[in-house]
């Protein structure tokens, strides 16, 4: 009884954020795990007998216009739809760090090249570029974790490189320097390490925003193709049956709100947990 | 009260309020004046318009362009807005019917004389005669290349006022029919600036354009005080709005934003029975779904195979439940109430189990275990694309996947943008594609066998189709003069064309309408590119 009030004690209203995020982060991990075993009917199967059926108690999301069920659809496209945005965070933030580093680290003529192509990708609108992008690509996850990509790296190099360039004159990186480390081990022993809280800040709160992105992307036919069950083709191929049922687009909608939301709340958190200043906060209230 | 304090009771205030104005307004407190002032002023507009009648149409894609040689354009100035004219009509029963030409005839094997109306003006002013038809074909069969080829016609000269000479490339009997398709109609010098560009539609139609924005596509027209006919319409202004989403097109209708929607979700028919002030109407037209193997490949060189998976697909169920009733089971290659279809014609209606055999007969098995037939090592995998543009192509597509999941062949599905589709179809990364095309788009008993079943057209170069024998009798169909004579070599052609089961119907089209139920005198034609809007539409 006592842990439980102790436990209670220590929420307040910062981390109380973080852990209903890692809550929901938590259940969607679960069900990209245990996905084949959570679904009650073959999630890609065509069975035009049972279209449109409403959500009851055979079908609590209801079906498609081909006769699918949609909460397997659902629980399968969380697979499709989570690991695309973590493929997407991972490979842009270790692209960008690495750019951001050897940029900051280097300087000099490297740096002006990669800080002004940096420039110019920020100066495009995120969604709009990746679109752009997707459409040169052409179709598939394949393409669309490209296109996400290149315009995602950017962010991170930036901060990498802003610590870089801090680091750099850094007394213990004199010494290192000193005693005869190569640039190679000074950048993975010395600048790798002091800017990746920054970075792990930056994914958790990334991931959210990705999961958005990928299903925009999906809506308007660029990334996964029918029937994959991803869930912004879920909710396209809903989109004209709006009127007549409705959750074929709600539950595909609903997964990807509450999963953003998960992502987001977790990343706040941990922004809250490991930024110093906002350290300060979270323990005095 | 501190500053934290202050902040809360705000923000509970504001809650309280948003959660007020999500109530029922019939349950709440009288009027205020702001509303009733409101409700006033729409009034006076009302009367103000009494007497003005505003048909708005939606068109279901973007317009960019009026030029008479963009395709969407000119379809619209034709067939919606009523303000271009071509100088032949084609009725409801795809018989030919005079329009700014008054009679024709065919002089020699490859000249075509055209006699013209005398009493028609431009909506500028100007006489509608011989030299206007000649300088608009003559721009328009230059730069617009798909047109010449459609027509085949390769000068244009001048008799007399009144009378046109056509030399053609090679022998047609069929530059009439050609001259009902939207691209040759007619428009007036001025339609274009000196640098050559189009800036006006200037048409001969009972309406005249009045404005056109790019950005929004929107296109007012209203009627034409010099028209040549008499029309009896009460229409004042006719504005049509590019609304290429199709929900979003029913919802405006639904709105009583828009007095005419076309194809709409095919779920509205069953959606919007009930709605008032509005009917929902399903109409066929003469376009057709149909399903092009890519005989490049080496196993679909294999007509077996090419018809067991034909075999394979529910027609009749993936009309009546996929496309939701919208549409029709084709009988052949054209639409029943075409003079030149051939209906008796194997049409391989579903059957599943022979399917299996025939596969199985051409050496498919499940060797391995996994539920998927193979051969010689290689599984029966199928890579299906489609144009996103129809309604019906994703879901047939997806549909097909269904139905040869459930014999044993793998497919993947890709529903691809224009650009991104042709570009596809072109480097032939593709096992079947699906298209949607208008078989009277050129009224003629060989316009669609042409185009699609020549192995000249772009799409038997495209898939890899030649068949002689079958060339050979749509060239002498199309050289051939209107009459039963050219009928009975189509119907050869479609019987041969139908046996290779090379290109392959699936799905006659639909389409849903909304009309307002103020819409009078609106008539569907199933030989139009889309869809008409009859002159004489008027509004209660």
């Amino acid at each position: 009884m006592r842990q439980i009030r102790n436990f209670f004690n220590m929420l307040n209203r910062k981390n109380v954020i973080l852990i209903l995020g890692i809550l929901i982060t938590g259940c969607m991990l679960l069900i990209v795990i245990f996905a084949p075993h959570l679904e009650m009917y073959d999630p890609t199967k065509m069975s035009l007998e049972d279209k449109f059926i409403p959500p009851c108690r055979e079908h609590w999301f209801g079906t498609d216009h081909m006769g699918r069920d949609i909460l397997s659809r659902v629980i399968e496209g969380s697979r499709v739809s989570l690991t695309t945005a973590v493929a997407v965070v991972l490979v842009s933030a270790a692209l960008g760090t690495g750019i951001g580093l050897v940029s900051g680290f280097f300087g000099g003529f490297m740096d002006m090249i990669l800080m002004r192509l940096v420039d110019v990708l920020l100066a495009f609108p995120t969604i709009v570029f990746a679109l752009a992008i997707s459409t040169l690509l052409g179709t598939g996850q394949g393409n669309l974790i490209i296109a996400i990509c290149c315009v995602q790296w950017v962010r991170y190099a930036r901060i990498a490189r802003g610590e870089a360039i801090l680091l750099k004159n850094a007394e213990y990186i004199e010494a290192a320097k000193a005693i005869g480390c190569s640039n190679l081990q000074l950048l993975a022993k010395y600048f790798f390490p002091n800017v990746i809280s920054k970075i792990l800040i930056m994914v958790s709160l990334d991931i959210g925003s990705i999961i958005l992105y990928c299903a925009s992307l999906s809506f308007l036919g660029l990334g996964a193709q029918p029937p994959s069950p991803d869930w912004g083709v879920m909710i396209s191929d809903g989109k004209n049956y709006m009127q007549y049922a409705p959750w074929m687009t709600l539950f595909p909608g609903l997964a990807i709100a509450v999963s953003a939301l998960g992502f987001n709340m977790m990343g706040d958190g941990i922004r809250d947990l490991l930024d110093p200043r906002m350290r300060e906060a979270v323990q005095s209230e | 009260m501190n500053y934290k304090g202050i902040t809360k009771v705000l923000a509970a205030g504001l809650c309280i309020a948003m959660l007020a104005g999500c109530g029922d307004n019939k349950t709440t407190e009288p009027k205020t004046d702001t509303d009733v002032s409101r409700e006033t002023g729409k009034e006076k507009v009302k009367d103000s318009a009494s007497d003005e009648k505003v048909l708005r149409l939606a068109f279901p894609s973007t317009i960019t362009s009026l030029d008479v040689m963009d395709g969407d354009g000119a379809t619209m100035l034709k067939e919606v807005a009523g303000v271009i004219e071509t100088l032949v009509n084609v009725d409801s029963n795809f018989e030919l019917q005079p329009s700014l030409a008054t009679e024709w005839e065919r002089t020699g094997d490859k000249t075509w004389v055209f006699k013209l109306r005398d009493d028609v003006t431009f909506h500028d002013g100007t006489p509608f005669n011989a030299e206007a038809v000649k300088w608009c074909l003559d721009r328009s069969l230059k730069d617009n290349e798909s047109l010449r080829q459609t027509t085949g016609i390769d000068t244009v000269e001048v008799i007399d006022d009144h009378t046109v000479q056509f030399a053609m490339t090679e022998a047609t009997g069929e530059l009439p029919e050609a001259f009902t398709n939207v691209g040759t109609a007619i428009v007036a010098k001025s339609s274009v600036n000196d640098a050559g560009e189009f800036v006006t539609a200037v048409g001969t139609g009972y309406f005249k354009q009045e404005s056109f924005d790019v950005g929004s596509g929107t296109f007012t027209c209203v009627p034409y005080d010099g028209y040549y006919k008499d029309v009896k319409t009460n229409v004042t202004e006719r504005k049509i709005v590019s609304i290429a989403d199709a929900s979003t097109r029913s919802l405006s209708a639904q709105n009583h934003e828009i007095d005419v929607a076309t194809d709409v979700p095919f779920s509205d028919l069953e959606t919007l029975k009930d709605a008032d002030g509005i009917q929902v109407q399903q109409f066929n037209t003469a376009r057709t779904y149909f399903y092009s193997y890519n005989v490049n490949k080496e196993y679909l060189k294999d007509a077996n195979v090419r018809k067991a998976l034909i075999y394979a697909i529910n027609r009749d169920e993936l009309v009546k439940d996929v496309l939701l009733g919208v549409g029709a089971v084709p009988e052949g290659i054209f639409i029943k109430d075409m003079p030149w279809a051939n209906t008796e014609v194997d049409n391989y209606d579903y059957d599943a189990e022979k399917a299996k055999a025939m596969l199985e007969a051409a050496g498919y098995k499940d060797s391995d275990g996994d539920g998927i037939l193979d051969k010689d090592g290689e599984k029966l995998s199928l890579n299906i694309v489609t144009g996103s543009r129809r309604p019906g192509n994703a879901l047939i597509a997806q549909a097909t996947q269904g139905y040869f999941e459930s014999i044993g062949v793998e497919a993947a599905v890709e529903v691809l943008d224009g650009n991104a589709y042709n570009e596809v179809i072109e480097n032939g990364s593709f096992d079947l594609c699906l298209n949607s095309a208008a078989t009277g788009y050129v009224p003629s008993a060989s316009y669609y066998l042409e185009t699609y079943y020549h192995s000249k057209s772009s799409n038997g170069k495209n898939i890899g189709y030649s068949n002689p024998e079958l060339d050979s009798l749509i060239e002498q169909c199309k050289a051939a003069d209107r009459g039963e004579e050219k009928n009975e070599l189509s119907r050869k052609a479609q019987a041969i064309a139908q046996e290779d089961a090379v290109v392959y119907t699936v799905a006659d089209y639909g389409a849903v309408f909304v009309l307002s139920d103020a819409v009078e005198n609106f008539s569907y034609s199933a030989a139009v590119h889309d869809f008409i809007v009859p002159n004489e539409v008027s509004l209660k």
